[in-house]
């Protein structure tokens, strides 16, 4: 009730996509320079700022729950915090360990797979609603 | 930052790997030869690479700093002096008997082939997971 076309979910959904692949735009970067001299490996960091923004509420007040919900202008201000890597780095001045991005990568796409399986059932729930009634 | 800069940068990396085992194919082909153009025996080629902002990303992307490319810079000859064998019938021979031999350790060659061959799955794993991951998004659309 009151979230209106599913708008509060897909925005949502929306932003983790993004934030998936910002992180696999780094990963792809570190797993291309693995023996770049000096180069240092960066991780893309966002569950916990958008933890954050899901909780918070700005801009306008809702004073009506069938209002657009305001804490989404916080997701969407949401950007991933790219830090670089404390490892040790290696005599070439380099620490990127090939290994973990690897796991990294595949986790990632299960993550984004995952989000996209819950996109497609809310959308078929949004579909569902201008369905002729007994009909599929 | 899109799935499209995240190829780019693995085709870099995978171009790079290629240029490498080239240099390593040939080091182990001419392990044992005298004379080149230059003069003196083959000495080794190495690729060096560096990080590169992201080619033909947008304006964005550009200046950021946290996505790299890798890019060949170019190929360079290894700094360490030839390999003297001891050989008086060789045609190259010195006064002494002496033969200069190209400065490859076949060992090393080796055990750069399986790192580059490794480097080039990695780069391609990421590749085809960005590539799932794209073909994912489009399911959302025909809904």
């Amino acid at each position: 009730m009151g979230d209106f076309y599913n708008i509060k979910q897909l925005s949502l959904l929306e932003k983790g996509l993004d934030m998936r692949v910002a992180r696999q735009n780094i990963i792809h970067s570190n797993i291309a320079n693995e023996a770049t001299p000096g180069y240092i490996a960066k991780k893309a960091e966002f569950e916990a700022q958008l933890e954050a923004a899901l909780g918070k509420k700005v801009g306008m007040k809702e004073t009506h729950p069938a209002h657009f919900p305001n804490h989404l202008k916080g997701v969407a201000g949401v950007k991933p915090e790219i830090t670089a890597s404390a490892d040790m780095p290696r005599l070439d001045g380099n620490n990127v360990n090939l290994d973990r991005e690897l796991t990294e990568n595949e986790l990632n796409g299960a993550a984004y797979d995952t989000i996209i399986a819950g996109g497609i059932k809310n959308l078929d729930i949004l579909f569902s609603a201008f369905q002729e009634p007994g009909r599929r | 930052m899109d799935l499209f800069s995240a190829m780019k940068i693995s085709s870099s990396g995978m171009s790079l790997q290629r240029v490498r085992m080239n240099t390593i194919s040939s080091n182990l082909a001419n392990i044992n030869t005298t004379r080149t153009a230059e003069g003196g025996p083959y000495r080794r080629k190495m690729a060096v690479s560096e990080a590169a902002p992201v080619e033909g990303a947008n304006f964005a992307d550009a200046l950021d700093h946290s996505i790299r490319q890798v890019k060949t810079v170019e190929i360079k000859e290894d700094k360490a002096p030839p390999r003297l064998v001891y050989d008086p019938s060789h045609p190259d021979a010195d006064e002494r008997g002496y033969v200069a031999m190209p400065n490859i350790n076949l060992m090393e060659e080796m055990v750069d082939m399986i790192n580059a061959s490794r480097a080039f799955e990695a780069n391609a794993a990421a590749a085809r997971n960005a590539r799932n991951m794209a073909q994912r998004a489009l399911e959302l659309g025909q809904r």
